[in-house]
């Protein structure tokens, strides 16, 4: 039909702010686990009351069970940020996991061999954070002079840190004294204090946050941020503004190695005391999976993390409580993500539907 | 709103009944922390059958078996999450990895109490350990071993080989010199072939450090690798070699290969131990050192492999188990 001079076209519904979008997709997703959970309870479960109840209410019910929560989604949070970091450069990095690895080993190693005390803890901290950005470290220099892949290099380069870690921490790092594949333990003056026994809480809970708020200022408030965040969306673009692209390609990749690293480092000097065997556990993995439920947005990462705290503690005390398989929080979270991810598609589905174009 | 405020109710019926059902805090409530898997572990399987034996004895007492899974880093959070749950009393487990770890739970919750078979800490207050002495295990299958080998090629490499998941205290201070002591009791030219297979579950790379072993002349190895320990028998079977057994009877696992099992009464030391716990002994704080002399090692000669062997054989193995029992050789341990 064709139209009349003066019909106007309406004006499209102003989207909302990416907070309000990264809230309302955390809101879903919490929302979707408690479903799931409750969908898990009763075909799992052959007490679905108690599985229930050691879901929703044993995590929050216990003296030590809130701040061991917290505790436990920092280090994720500190990944998923770094994670975050490289995303938004453009860079699909998904060597997390043997960055966090290499951090802890070398966090514990340093722990150890440095005088205890607030110098021990430094020097931990500082080597955590340069094995994380020793194992981001290839990918970026391969991104910088090759163009190499980053997803396929970060990979790569973070298997072969996780067989060396494994044979570093089982080997000529053990501890022989130890009946656990670990390393020595390190002197408790360079630990992380514990603020609220008997709960693992540190104040690592606290440095998430302080980086989640300051990545949020550096992405939306600094110059740099911003031509990251352009460089990151169109490079081409970027090197004809005259951006440091050069720079730009390496940087955050390293940078969010670095931060995996400190994850490392924090779970080292926390209630392990060390690095053991294995105590990367799949956090690096997560943390890609909060990166994508928090949509890129810094200030939501904290909130994502602690969902996943929550899935993973909660389903530990349902298996303790009643008969629900632990792996239980690894089945959810996967759901989780591929809800959140798939949320776009979904709302093409819905609108073909409704009746409207594809 | 109103779809929102009726969402919210009936969230709150839901948690209000899940309470509802929650058990209530009983005095002798007993949680089982395997370290591992259960299931196709023999240690295991007869730390659970101890325990609930022991609690199927006591009036009002209950019991719930929590595996912890093979990865070790992940026992600390697992216990924490036991004690933090509020549901139990005593803890029981299993593994010599586990008093300093229970040790550090019992720091931050003094209530709860721990009983660790297979492991030694002496004088904390919360915690009875008993340790098995298992120097004197390896011995026995260190000693059919060697006897084993010289039957079946006379004037052979003497070479026997250990394959092991990993070196633990255990395994350097007790297992290892034992095997060994058993290996030179019968001839003091034996050598022993020690591999490595870096964690308990790799049973490929077990078969495939097995088939080294006997390359190197051995005609028995000793796995200590958990499950792992299937490979050497399936390349032990391949090869028509032998395997002895450790913990638990092993012999179906290759009726034809596997010539010994060394045993420890686990489920039986469980049950004791847990119900003298239960009706209040004072053994918190201790630590015990039990072995062959009071029957919790020892050997089981119900196999095939073993009903084949030699009758010399059998009665010169038997002897020495009958002495090992009278204290000779002497490996009384006092400490660990």
């Amino acid at each position: 039909m064709k139209r009349e001079t003066g019909d106007l076209e309406p004006l499209a519904p102003v989207p909302p702010s990416r907070n309000v979008e990264a809230l309302r997709r955390l809101g879903l997703s919490a929302g979707l686990s408690a479903l799931l959970v409750a969908v898990l309870a009763f075909l799992a479960s052959s007490d679905p009351g108690s599985t229930l109840a050691g879901f929703f209410l044993s995590p929050f019910r216990a003296r030590n069970a809130v701040p061991s929560m917290l505790e436990a989604a920092a280090p994720l949070a500190i990944c998923a940020l770094g994670a975050l970091l490289a995303f938004k450069a453009g860079h699909f990095s998904l060597g997390g996991e043997g960055q966090l690895y290499a951090g802890a080993f070398m966090a514990a190693a340093a722990g150890a061999a440095v005088v205890p005390g607030p110098a021990g803890f430094l020097a931990a901290v500082l080597a955590g954070m340069a094995g994380g950005a020793l194992v981001a470290a290839p990918a970026a220099a391969g991104k910088r002079w090759a163009d190499a892949d980053v997803l396929l290099t970060s990979f790569l380069v973070s298997q072969v840190a996780l067989y060396t870690v494994d044979w570093a921490i089982g080997g000529p790092f053990r501890d022989t004294g130890n009946n656990l594949v670990a390393m020595p333990a390190i002197p408790a003056p360079s630990l992380l204090p514990r603020i609220m026994s008997p709960s693992t809480l540190t104040p690592a809970p606290l440095v998430a946050l302080a980086l989640a708020v300051g990545l949020w200022f550096f992405m939306s408030r600094t110059r740099e941020g911003t031509m990251l965040s352009l460089y990151g969306r169109n490079p081409l673009f970027a090197r004809l503004q005259g951006f440091p692209v050069g720079t730009l390609s390496w940087l955050p990749i390293v940078a969010g190695g670095a931060a995996h690293g400190l994850a490392g480092a924090f779970l080292a000097l926390g209630s392990n005391g060390t690095a053991v065997r294995g105590m990367s556990g799949g956090l690096g993995w997560s943390a890609i999976g909060v990166t994508l439920i928090a949509g890129n947005e810094p200030l939501a990462v904290p909130f994502a993390a602690l969902l996943f705290a929550w899935l993973d503690l909660g389903a530990r005390q349902a298996a303790i409580i009643s008969d629900l398989p632990p792996d239980a929080a690894m089945i959810v979270k996967a759901l989780v993500i591929m809800a959140a991810t798939a949320r776009p598609l979904l709302r093409r589905l819905g609108g073909i539907m409704r009746g409207g174009r594809p | 709103m109103k779809r929102t405020l009726v969402a919210l109710a009936a969230v709150a019926a839901l948690l209000a009944s899940c309470q509802g059902r929650t058990p209530a805090r009983d005095l002798a409530s007993v949680a089982v922390f395997v370290p591992g898997v259960a299931s196709g572990s023999p240690i295991y399987e007869m730390l659970v059958a101890g325990a609930e034996k022991a609690v199927a004895g006591i009036p009002g007492a209950r019991l719930k078996v929590i595996e912890g899974g093979y990865d070790q880093s992940t026992w600390l959070d697992k216990l924490r999450d036991i004690a933090a749950s509020g549901e139990f009393d005593l803890l029981v487990t299993s593994n010599p990895a586990l008093p300093e770890l229970c040790a550090k739970i019992a720091a931050d919750w003094p209530e709860l109490r721990f009983f660790i078979a297979d492991g030694y800490l002496e004088g904390n207050p919360a915690i009875h350990t008993v340790l098995y002495n298992q120097a004197e295990q390896g011995y026995l299958v260190g000693y059919l071993a060697a006897l084993v080998t010289m039957d079946r090629n006379p004037g052979g490499p003497l070479v026997a080989g250990l394959v092991a998941a990993q070196r633990y205290p255990t395994l350097d201070r007790l297992i290892q010199p034992g095997f060994e002591a058993g290996l030179k009791a019968v001839d003091p030219g034996f050598r022993l072939e020690y591999r490595e297979i870096g964690n308990w579950y790799d049973a490929n790379k077990a078969a495939e450090l097995a088939r080294s072993v006997f390359d190197a002349g051995a005609r028995v190895i000793l796995p200590i690798a958990g499950g792992a320990g299937l490979g050497v028998v399936s390349a032990a079977t391949e090869l028509d070699r032998s395997v002895v057994w450790f913990d638990g009877a092993g012999y179906q696992l290759g009726p034809d290969t596997v010539v010994g099992c060394a045993t420890l009464a686990q489920d039986r030391l469980v049950e004791e131990r847990v119900k003298a716990l239960l009706e209040g002994k004072r053994l918190f704080g201790t630590a015990d050192i039990v072995g062959a002399a009071d029957g919790y090692v020892g050997f089981d000669p119900g196999g095939p492999a073993y009903a084949a062997l030699p009758a010399e054989l059998r009665l010169r193995f038997e002897t020495a188990i009958q002495d090992l029992r009278e204290g000779k050789p002497d490996f009384t341990l006092t400490g660990f």
